[in-house]
């Protein structure tokens, strides 16, 4: 039977002796919620570098711009919700009783994942928008 | 009749030789071989016939016409040259001599009159050559300060002494040594030769001192005796005959009413004659560029054409059209017209009908030389590149033309024109500090020129310069997008933009032509000082999707020396877009945004769901035991509460479980997750009926509440330990009316709290307590719900 699944970060202090499942669970839960934080810091550094420097509007054809902004919203796609996710589940899933949340200090991942969506939709949406809007009006 | 005629024809030619442009022209055919310059002094002496002949062979003193023409070819001559001395003589049997005089635009209609004066005379006896050639001989001096003479020798048949006129004395001859009479003047006519051409004659003496003979003889040249011949072909260029050095023309004119059209067309001086002039077999004559083109100078170097067209006597040819503005005069008696016109370097037609001959000339200025340095800057010992371009009266001249101007220079090589001028490569220059190019520049016959420009080496242009590239730029529709550049003023000048119009490929693959300015024209004055900000205005056709970059080219004219200009070129990179639609942007970036808080929201409700789904190993551990409680209202308005059936210890019974319920006989536990992603999954709790009372606890904290139906609790009160009570709407109007209910409960808790103790009485403990709190719950619920029935407060 496995009980009081540990906290992420929390040590070992969930962990039971005699329970081995218990033990690889909370250590598969930590791996994976640090994972996911720096998942969502280094998507957010790298989406902040992307749109370092580039115009607010683009040019047609895959230049470097407009290359810049589409592996941004790429990132934000593939990488940072899902890593959210998982660092979302994983800091649940392990909370306290019934899988209430467990608030854990987690400011990275939060304003990793809040940098990244603000720099994915104000800064590269906002680009690939206009050119979007041009391309449809038939100005091209 | 006549005479009026002849006035009119003349004052046409007056006024084509009063034309302006006529005086500036650079002569390329002047008699002699003279060269005409500012310096040049010329004197011409008309020399015409006044033998009683003329009575006959001109009897409407068509040469007068033609005098008057050569008068005027050389007063058009007077602004080129320092001084023209005319000289207007006739001669016969003997010389009558003019005086000379200067000859200009004021002193042309004198000179007229005087032509018309001793033109008009023909009442001399004799043809005497000898008397003529001495007088002219004896007119022209030796003076070193005349660089130019020529005589203008008109005469109407062969040197002859007409026996039948010699009077009964016999006619004193200075060459003969008796009177000539009938018996000895073919003796006397004999000597004219030999007197003429002989070694030391007059034709050897007026060569002697430079004279050009021009000769247009009147009649048929085979009716001319041998002698006679050999004096006029002789005199007039033929240096077969051995009289004279060669340095004359002849002309003969056999039909008089043509006399006029070949004087005019061999008194035209200054002048170049256009060759293969002709009409066609209908005597149309068409003139156009190719035609002077095809002369011995450009075109585009031509200020004036002249045409002297002759027709038939009484129907001189008329212009039948013009895409320039001629002037044009008819003299319908000798059927003779004059016609100026004058190019503008651009293609132009003249068709004249009723061609019957015609003569042309052009007058053309020489292309002057303008020498530049091909780089703003020389350097010592190094090789210098330089251009020679060449200015014609209508502007600078290009293409085709420069083809025909030879150029020369006297330092390194001149090249190959290459449509705009001549590059001149010297291999080294010196080490000096300035250095000097000369270049000549030969634009046909007698269209010489040359220019020296002096270059000074090693000199740094200190022109305003942009001293930095400026920054990408981007931005929508057609501009003007405004660049800021930072120049250095150096010693100040001028900054332009120059060349043509920079272009970029937009995503069609089409030019976009962008145009330039430096705050607002095309150049701006720097004055010498620290580094300014000049703003730069590009401005582009049309908007589309474009990035490059555009190169506009830059003069700079430094103040100190305006005539070095340094070139250079500025490139901005541009990436520009058309203007977008606003509302379209706004749209797409709300559905982006939605987009991105949809998937937002999904993950967080996802994983609450997907958390929901996993069992919680804890509730393995809960049990729940029945029980029923009794209350009974007191007379002090409270309610008294106690267990009629505890349970037992083999009443506990663990709930059933799924992941996200927990039923516990009639209480449930729902887990819910909220769709709202920051509200925490909470529990939903109730026994079915309509109210129901609970404590959450013992333990921290601890909530009693009474609710209806169900109420929302902790997730974690799954867990337990946690009593709860069920009342219908019935049950609580009655407590309200003092009326004791029994009502069914469940207890809710880890057995493992009950380890090392009876679970019953643990869980009689529990209910016992928390049924106190919920009766007082209930009360204050009731007293409640009482006061707002009665309005008390």
């Amino acid at each position: 039977m496995s009980s009081n699944v540990p906290i992420p970060g929390g040590g070992n202090a969930g962990a039971r002796p005699g329970y081995p499942n218990a033990r690889a669970r909370v250590t598969a839960s930590r791996r994976w919620f640090y994972v996911s934080v720096a998942v969502l810091a280094v998507s957010a550094l790298v989406i902040g570098l992307l749109a370092v420097g580039e115009p607010w509007n683009l040019a047609p054809g895959m230049t470097a711009s407009f290359r810049k902004s589409v592996v941004a919203l790429v990132i934000t796609f593939i990488l940072v919700l899902p890593a959210f996710a998982v660092f979302r589940y994983e800091r649940q899933s392990v909370g306290g009783r019934w899988h209430e949340p467990a608030w854990r200090p987690s400011l990275i991942g939060w304003v990793g994942l809040l940098m990244s969506l603000g720099l994915a939709i104000g800064w590269h949406g906002l680009r690939l928008a206009f050119y979007i809007a041009r391309v449809w009006t038939g100005q091209l | 009749m006549i005479r009026r005629l002849f006035s009119l024809f003349s004052v046409a030619l007056i006024g084509l030789s009063l034309l302006p442009g006529v005086a500036g022209a650079q002569t390329t055919e002047v008699p002699g071989d003279c060269v005409l310059d500012e310096n040049a002094v010329l004197q011409v002496l008309l020399l015409i016939d006044q033998s009683g002949s003329l009575q006959q062979t001109d009897p409407d003193d068509q040469r007068i016409t033609g005098a008057r023409a050569v008068v005027r070819s050389y007063a058009a001559l007077a602004d080129q040259v320092r001084q023209i001395e005319f000289q207007v003589a006739g001669f016969g049997e003997d010389y009558r001599p003019g005086e000379w005089e200067f000859l200009d635009q004021d002193t042309l209609g004198d000179f007229l009159e005087r032509v018309e004066t001793v033109g008009s005379e023909d009442d001399q006896d004799h043809t005497d050559y000898v008397y003529a050639l001495d007088g002219a001989s004896q007119a022209f001096s030796d003076s070193p300060s005349v660089t130019c003479q020529i005589l203008f020798w008109f005469t109407d048949g062969q040197h002859d002494l007409d026996e039948d006129l010699l009077p009964a004395e016999g006619l004193q001859r200075f060459y003969f040594a008796q009177p000539v009479t009938r018996e000895n003047v073919v003796e006397a006519e004999t000597l004219m030769p030999a007197l003429v051409c002989d070694a030391g004659g007059y034709a050897e003496q007026l060569g002697e001192l430079g004279v050009s003979s021009q000769i247009v003889l009147l009649g048929d040249e085979s009716g001319v005796d041998e002698a006679s011949r050999r004096v006029l072909r002789g005199m007039g260029g033929d240096l077969s005959l051995d009289c004279g050095p060669g340095n004359g023309s002849f002309q003969s004119v056999d039909d008089v009413s043509r006399l006029p059209f070949i004087m005019a067309c061999s008194s035209q001086v200054g002048a170049t004659q256009l060759p293969d002039l002709a009409p066609d077999a209908n005597g149309n004559l068409v003139v156009n560029e190719g035609v002077v083109d095809a002369g011995p100078v450009p075109y585009q170097l031509a200020t004036e054409v002249r045409l002297i067209t002759r027709g038939t006597a009484g129907s001189p040819p008329g212009l039948a059209s013009s895409s320039l503005p001629v002037v044009e005069v008819a003299d319908s008696d000798s059927g003779t017209n004059a016609l100026v016109a004058r190019p503008v370097a651009a293609p132009f037609s003249i068709e004249i009908s009723g061609v019957a001959e015609v003569c042309g000339f052009v007058v053309a200025q020489p292309a002057v030389p303008v020498v530049q340095g091909a780089a703003p800057t020389l350097y010592q010992n190094e090789p210098g590149e330089f251009v020679v371009v060449a200015d014609g009266p209508h502007g600078r001249l290009d293409g085709e033309a420069l083809g025909r101007i030879q150029v020369t220079a006297d330092s390194g090589q001149v090249g190959s024109p290459d449509g705009s001028g001549w590059p001149v490569t010297v291999p080294t220059l010196p080490a000096a500090e300035s250095f000097d190019l000369t270049v000549g520049m030969t634009s046909g016959p007698g269209l010489v020129d040359s220019a020296t420009q002096n270059f000074t080496l090693n000199e740094p242009i200190n022109a305003p310069a942009i001293v930095e590239q400026p920054p990408p730029i981007s931005g929508e529709g057609v501009g003007p997008f405004l660049i800021d550049l930072q120049v250095d003023p150096k010693d100040g000048g001028e900054l332009c933009l120059v060349g043509p119009q920079a272009g970029m490929t937009d995503a069609n693959e089409e030019v976009i032509t962008a145009t330039a300015d430096l705050a607002g024209s095309d150049c701006i004055q720097v004055e010498p000082g620290g580094m300014q900000t000049v703003t730069m205005g590009v401005t582009l056709e049309r908007a589309g999707f474009a990035q490059g970059v555009l190169e506009f080219q830059t003069q700079s004219t430094p103040q100190t020396s305006p005539e070095r200009v340094e070139e250079g070129s500025l490139a901005i990179d541009l990436e520009v877009t058309p203007k977008a639609n606003p509302v379209l942007v706004a749209l797409v970036v709300a559905g982006l945004m939605l987009l991105m808080l949809g998937l937002l929201w999904a993950i967080l409700y996802g994983v609450n769901r997907l958390i929901a789904r996993i069992p919680d190993p804890r509730r393995n551990r809960v049990r729940y035991a029945n029980f029923v409680a009794e209350l009974t209202p007191t007379e002090y308005g409270g309610l008294e509460i106690g267990i009629v059936e505890a349970p037992v210890d083999s009443a506990f019974r663990l709930p059933k479980r799924t992941p996200a319920r927990l039923d516990s006989g009639g209480l449930r536990v729902e887990r819910i997750v909220s769709v709202v992603p920051w509200v925490a999954p909470y529990a939903r709790i109730g026994l079915g009926t309509d109210w129901v009372g609970a404590h959450q606890g013992p333990g921290l904290p601890g909530r009693t509440l009474v609710a209806e139906k169900v109420y929302r609790g902790r997730a974690r009160d799954a867990l337990g330990p946690l009593v709860t009570i069920g009342l219908t709407n019935s049950q609580m109007d009655r407590l309200a009316e003092g009326t004791a209910q029994k009502a069914p409960g469940v207890l809710l808790f880890d057995i493992r709290t009950a380890r090392g103790a009876d679970a019953s009485r643990v869980a009689a403990d529990m209910i016992s307590d928390s049924l106190g709190l919920i009766a007082a719950e209930i009360s204050t619920r009731n007293l409640v719900v009482e006061m707002e029935r009665t309005g008390d407060s």
